[in-house]
This record gives C-alpha cells, structure tokens and sequence, in this order.
C-alpha cells in the first residue's frame, strides 16, 4: 500500500518577472511611460522621465497613454510598447 | 497592474507603480493573472492632490524602485 | 471548489514512515515527525475554510513571497490539526501578512523571535483549546498544532529555515508552538481580541512577534499595586539584559493573582496603568548589569526608557492552572518594530 503526499514548499528564489529577461543596466535604454490618465499622472511621470534620462542614463523614453483608465491597454497601445527594453506603467489607484 | 502584467504576458518586461492603499488589489491581479509575486513599486496614496514638490519626491521614490525591479540581482 | 486541481508536486511514498523519513532528510519539518499530507487530506482541510487551492491568504510583503491556500493547507495538515482547526491557522497567517507584524523582519533576525498566539472566543471550545493547566506548555493538541503549523508554514513556504534566512543566533522553544487561548470563562475581564476591536460573541487571534516568557511569582501580598509592581520589575530587568525599546509587551495571569487583581477591584486597564508608570528604567541602571559602557552615551545617565510607549502596549491576557501566585511576562522581540496584530475568524470559515 503506497501513499501520495504533496510538496509542502514553495520555490523561494527571488520573484522573476514572468518570462522575459532583466536588464543589467538602464543606460542607453528605451523605456516606456504608461499614463493610466489619472489625475497628475503625467506630471508625476514628467519627473520621472527626467530622472531616468539624467540618473540612469535612459536614451529614449517613449510616453504611452490610456484614453479610458478603466480598460485595460489597448492593443496599439501594446504595440507601441514593443520597441521598449521595459515599461513602467502608472499609477493603479 | 493589470497593463504591466499584460504587457508582460507579450513579451515586454514590464512593472507598474501603485499606491499604497492598493498594494492588496494589485496583490490578487498578479496572482489571478498566474505571476504570483510580480513585483512593483509602491508610493504613497494619493496622489491626484498633491504638490508638485510632493510629485518630484513620489517620482524619485518609484525610479529607486523600478530601477531595483527592472535591473538584474 | 473541492475540485479545483492541487498545484504541488506529489512524491508516491512505501507508508508514514517513509513519508515522515523523506520529509526530515529534506529538511521540510521543524525535526519532529509529521503527518503525510495527502491529496484528500488537504482538500478536508480546505474545504473547513471555505478555500480554493489557489486563493491567496496573505503576501509577506518584504520578500513579495504569497502564501497560498493549497500550501498552508499540507502543512497544517503535517503539523497534525483537524480540519476544524484550519480557519484558526488563516487567521494567524493573515495577521502575520499585516505590515506592522514585520514577519520578515521578525522571523529573519538574529533576536529569534516566536509568533505568539491568542485564541479568543468560541472557537476555542469548538476546538477544545485549553487556556488553564500549562497554558504556555505541552498537552492540548489544538495549543500545540495549530502554532505547528505556523512554524512549518514559515520553513516551507517562506524559507525561514534555521541558519539561511532564519539568522535567529539562539531561538527559544516557542519557535515549535507557542499558541494558547483566553480563559474568558473564569475571568470578568475584557477579552484580549475583543480589546483590540474584535466583535463580542465573535472569535479572534492576536499574534506577536515575542521572545520566551519570563515566569514572575508574588505570594506574599494580596495588593494588586505589589503584585503589578513584581510585573513592572521583569519588564525592568529585560529592558535591562535584553532590549531597551518600547513596545507590545504581553502578560498573562493565572487564576490566583488574577483573583486577587478582581478582589481589589482592578480590570485590566488598572493594570496597564499601573505598568505604564512603573516599567522604567534610567540610562544609568546599565550600570548595575555589565553595560556601563553605555550609560554615558544618547541623553545621558538620566535618560529614561519606558517599557511601554502607553498603557495599550501591554496586552493582558486571563490564562493558566488555579492554583500558584504565578504570571508570564513575554517580551517583544525588537520594541515597536514588530506589532501586535488582531484578527476576527471569519464566521463564514466555520466558527460554530
């Protein structure tokens, strides 16, 4: 007579960020700036744009923006994101 | 959060920045959306009133951690 | 629900005794022998609390690590609880996840830290819980596997394992179990969980990042302020040897002074009052325990600590045997940088 017993642990290694690649350097990037259309959303993001270029060395940043925050990214907005090294997407709220 | 999970599901490493009085939310949409765990940067809430002074420092706050998420251990 | 698949990995095992053995050479239990979790044991489980597998009870926030149903389950299953039970361990678990808990923080250090438990309400006689004859040891198997399961579910799903992430230098015994409940049936005092905003009627845990209990004793006096005064002395004495900073400090008062403290009139807001002005002590008391090093530092010789950042701080808990002129003093493991947390049992999960 066998038992089956379950594993009782979780993989603790660091959390991944579902299946893609991190960066080892922001510098020379392109990042892109998701604007949900919140209020001061894009001022917040403003500063952070500057921040990313002035600090971090970001060559491009591409601003991208939601017309509706209650849906999610449409799909030209998605598009628009596929030249990025990663997206930051502002703010949930 | 659920844009940054979308964005990721097609292929772009992406993070979100959320407030905090929605950490929880933004807990479950990464769990019901099968990224457990997918981390993203917390400032706090709210913002819609703030200051500009207020916004440069939320903004430095979540480039420090964005940075930390984007960039390799 | 029930039929949800199970996410884990499943090991097909000869019995027990080969699951229990295969468990411990992986280093999956706290050293002592489990239960083998089977599939159909933690779906009984999971269904005792209204769960899906994949239900989220909480995220440690530090680390971003989720707990889910479905792995809190097998090891409330191994550390050998009833299903009943499993709503008590979500509690905890939940309580744990709040921010001013600091899990990571607490279960992480090297100050080795235990989760100390309070049980209040109903449930507890639901679950045949004891709150009197050696509270704070062995005997009771609710007592002793529901803080189990805490201790397995931090080893197995958050990787709070002794020497890696678990830096604690000495531990103390409550890192096995360290779970009682409230004798509120023998006490005319507020109960713990219901002080700190639980519902009346309703069913609570309060869980504290605690270090081991210190055991004062007072026979020799039936006045509450002596007695309170022998309370405020240990909290003295650790603030002393231990730690300095203020913070959730818990007490707990068997039946003997307890009935004395009622005799004389006294709730529990008497004595947190009485404490909260006496459990100070001065920067040059260091002094007097091998640290005069550092009593000519911070606000000098006349600075004074307080054990107790106000009265609330101490939480007073009604529990133990009849008879000895007894009480626990249990101290926090890092001031106010690990708080207290109550929780309310969800009356839906399965309180009677």
């Amino acid at each position: 007579m066998s038992v089956r017993v379950l594993d009782p642990t979780v993989d603790t290694s660091p959390a991944k960020a579902g299946a893609t690649t991190k960066l080892t350097s922001l510098a020379g990037r392109t990042i892109g700036l998701l604007d949900n259309g919140k209020i001061n959303v894009r001022p917040l993001l403003d500063h952070m744009e500057r921040m990313l270029r002035s600090q971090y060395g970001v060559r491009d940043v591409v601003r991208l923006r939601k017309l509706d925050f209650s849906r999610p990214v449409p799909a030209p907005v998605l598009a628009a994101m596929q030249g990025c090294d990663a997206v930051i997407s502002a703010v949930g709220d | 959060m659920h844009d940054a999970i979308l964005a990721e599901q097609a292929g772009i490493m992406a993070t979100a920045i959320i407030t905090d009085r929605f950490v929880t939310t933004a807990q479950v949409i990464a769990q019901v959306s099968g990224m457990p765990g997918h981390p993203f940067a917390v400032i706090p809430h709210p913002i819609s009133n703030n200051s500009d002074a207020v916004l440069q420092e939320k903004a430095a706050d979540a480039v420090q951690q964005c940075a930390r998420i984007l960039l390799a251990r | 629900m029930a039929t949800r698949a199970l996410q884990s990995a499943i090991y097909e095992l000869a019995d027990a005794l080969d699951v229990n053995e295969h468990y411990q050479q992986n280093g999956w239990t706290d050293g002592l022998p489990i239960v083998p979790p089977t599939e159909e044991r933690v779906r009984e489980f999971l269904d005792a609390a209204c769960l899906a597998p994949g239900d989220i009870i909480g995220v440690e926030s530090v680390r971003q690590r989720p707990i889910s149903a479905e792995k809190a389950a097998i090891n409330v299953v191994m550390a050998g609880c009833l299903p009943t039970y499993m709503p008590v361990v979500v509690s905890v678990l939940r309580a744990m996840c709040v921010a001013e808990y600091n899990m990571h923080g607490s279960t992480a250090s090297t100050g080795g830290s235990a989760p100390l438990i309070v049980v209040n309400g109903p449930i507890r006689a639901a679950l045949g819980m004891n709150a009197t004859h050696g509270v704070l040891g062995n005997g009771n198997r609710a007592n002793a596997t529901i803080g189990r399961a805490i201790r397995l579910v931090l080893i197995n799903v958050l990787g709070c394992i002794p020497g890696q992430i678990d830096r604690a230098t000495l531990g103390h015994p409550g890192k096995f179990t360290f779970c009682l409940a409230e004798d509120e049936e023998d006490s005319p005092w507020i109960p713990l969980a219901q002080e700190r905003g639980v519902p009346a009627g309703a069913s609570g845990v309060t869980v504290m990042a605690a270090e081991a209990p210190r055991q004062v004793m007072n026979e020799w006096t039936h006045d509450p302020e002596e007695i309170a005064e022998t309370i405020a002395a240990e909290m003295r004495h650790n603030m002393l040897t231990y730690s300095v900073w203020a913070g959730n400090y818990a007490l707990i008062i068997p039946k003997q002074l307890r009935d004395l403290f009622v005799a004389a009139g006294w709730r529990k807001h008497d004595i947190r009052e009485y404490v909260y002005r006496s459990a100070r002590v001065l920067r040059r008391d260091w002094a007097t325990v091998g640290k005069g090093t550092i009593v000519a530092r911070g606000g000098g010789p006349d600075q004074e600590f307080t054990a107790l950042r106000w009265p609330e701080d101490l939480l007073v808990i009604a529990a133990g045997g009849p008879a000895g002129g007894f009480a626990a003093v249990v101290p926090p493991w890092y001031g106010a940088r690990a708080l207290a947390v109550t929780q309310t049992i969800d009356p839906v999960q399965g309180d009677q």
